[in-house]
């Protein structure tokens, strides 16, 4: 496996990691407040507006980190596929496709 | 035993046609091939549609008592909710963008002259499924301005003459706004537009392929031939670089911008102030405001309404009308459509004020 290989996999695989660890770090907090939510008395009134937000300080920095995440991910993968390009259009130059059909 | 896979594969389902038909199909490399990518993007955002539209659809109850209550568990109670219902949402927004955008270069262009008159009508009637899609949506969470905003859009095609009424009982399931139509508009969004779109987009994928990519006016009357690339893996790899930045892009404005869910609707109650449609409706909506109550003996709305028909039946049948040989300028026809994004942008810009 080429250094250029693993490089992209390790990526992959720390992005989907941060993808699920984004996805638990927002599920616990949630759960918690809910339990807390729970026992307090219920409210009556429903309010004017909701907007969808993290719910804590944890859910927040876990966004964030989220967001760095892909787009360093992001600019990994261009620089690769940007080398890719690269080779797929040298090999085009020298006709490799065609030479590869005949 | 990648190799043994792919044969395995191959032997049952023959993928080697389609690869050799991907490597053999070219894309030609010019100054404006940067449109080309909007017409990829629109379906990478219909994918995404796709895939939040199936998490939605797990938590949604299209029910009157239960729609405005089933958003609001969405965004507040289910992991992740609020990003899933703000990529949806944004998603929407970018792709009827990027088809606004993608018809607008075609026209520009002139790419829907002979042979791709169909592949114009196609894309036409995309653009008015996924309008469709957005109006049928906006509706869903049940709340007051998304209530209002229906009732207003509903209303319009009374106006035409005739078949007015009757199309707007249609549209509600009745002579209101109600949970008949809640469930109504539900079942167009997630069954009967899906249906058309995939079908209109097979048609309008294969007339792409069969006619080949288009080239621009300076390109086309050239005796030597420009420069290609093939589709398979130069171009895809390109596309690819898009996708992930618009994929970044998306997340991001989701993330940070996600739409709020007003109190549940009351359909006793008078409409809220300052409703306004989704941003694309908003110069039509502007349109049908400037007029005045009458027009001669004619209600003006009637007019508007009618002219914004005829207007909708000359952009349908724009090959039609020009259907000149390729190389012809057609200075009137790219005229036509800047004047058609000026109007477009002052009248939003107004609707917004």
């Amino acid at each position: 496996m080429t250094l250029k290989r693993r490089a992209t996999l390790l990526f992959l695989f720390t992005f989907l990691f941060q993808v699920v660890w984004a996805g638990t770090s927002l599920c616990y907090p949630q759960q918690a407040v809910e339990k807390k939510e729970a026992s307090l008395p219920q409210k009556e009134e429903t309010p004017e507006k909701i907007v969808g937000a993290p719910q804590n300080v944890k859910e927040k920095a876990g966004i964030w980190v989220f967001v760095a995440w892909m787009w360093i991910s992001v600019f990994v993968l261009v620089y690769f596929l940007r080398l890719k390009i690269a080779e797929a259009d040298r090999l085009h130059g020298i006709r490799f496709y065609s030479l590869k059909k005949d | 035993m990648k190799i043994g896979i792919r044969s395995w594969l191959d032997e049952r389902f023959g993928l080697s046609g389609i690869t050799d038909f991907l490597t053999k199909k070219t894309v030609p490399l010019h100054r404006h091939t940067i449109w080309y990518y909007t017409g990829s993007a629109i379906l990478l955002f219909f994918a995404i549609q796709v895939i939040t539209g199936f998490m939605l659809v797990l938590y949604y109850k299209p029910t009157l008592e239960m729609a405005n209550e089933s958003v609001a568990r969405i965004m507040t109670e289910i992991p992740l909710g609020w990003i899933i219902r703000s990529v949806h949402s944004w998603s929407a927004s970018f792709m009827i963008a990027f088809v606004f955008v993608h018809l607008l270069s075609i026209w520009i262009a002139k790419s829907y002259r002979r042979p791709r008159e169909l592949t114009w009508m196609t894309g036409v009637m995309l653009l008015v499924v996924s309008l469709l899609f957005g109006f049928t949506g906006y509706l869903l969470p049940w709340d007051d301005l998304s209530f209002s905003a229906t009732k207003v859009g509903t209303d319009i095609p009374r106006a035409i003459p005739v078949v007015g009424a009757w199309v707007t009982k249609l549209l509600r399931g009745g002579e209101d706004v109600t949970g008949d139509t809640l469930t109504r508009f539900f079942g167009i969004h997630v069954c009967m537009l899906p249906v058309f779109l995939f079908l209109l987009l097979a048609v309008h994928i294969y007339l792409v392929q069969k006619q080949g990519m288009s080239l621009p006016l300076e390109a086309e009357g050239r005796q030597e031939k420009p420069k290609e690339i093939p589709f398979w893996p130069n171009f895809v790899f390109r596309e690819m670089i898009v996708w992930l930045l618009l994929i970044g892009i998306l997340f991001t404005i989701a993330i940070f911008f996600p739409p709020s869910l007003h109190k549940v609707a009351d359909v006793m109650a008078p409409a809220p102030e300052g409703i306004r449609p989704e941003w694309y409706f908003l110069f039509l909506f502007q349109t049908l405001k400037i007029f005045p109550a009458h027009v001669l003996f004619v209600s003006g709305e009637t007019v508007a309404v009618l002219l914004i028909i005829f207007a909708g039946i000359l952009f349908f049948f724009l090959p039609v009308f020009d259907n000149k040989p390729t190389q012809v300028k057609g200075k009137m026809i790219t005229l036509s459509a800047y004047a058609l994004v000026l109007y477009a942008l002052i009248m939003s810009v107004w609707g917004l004020l």
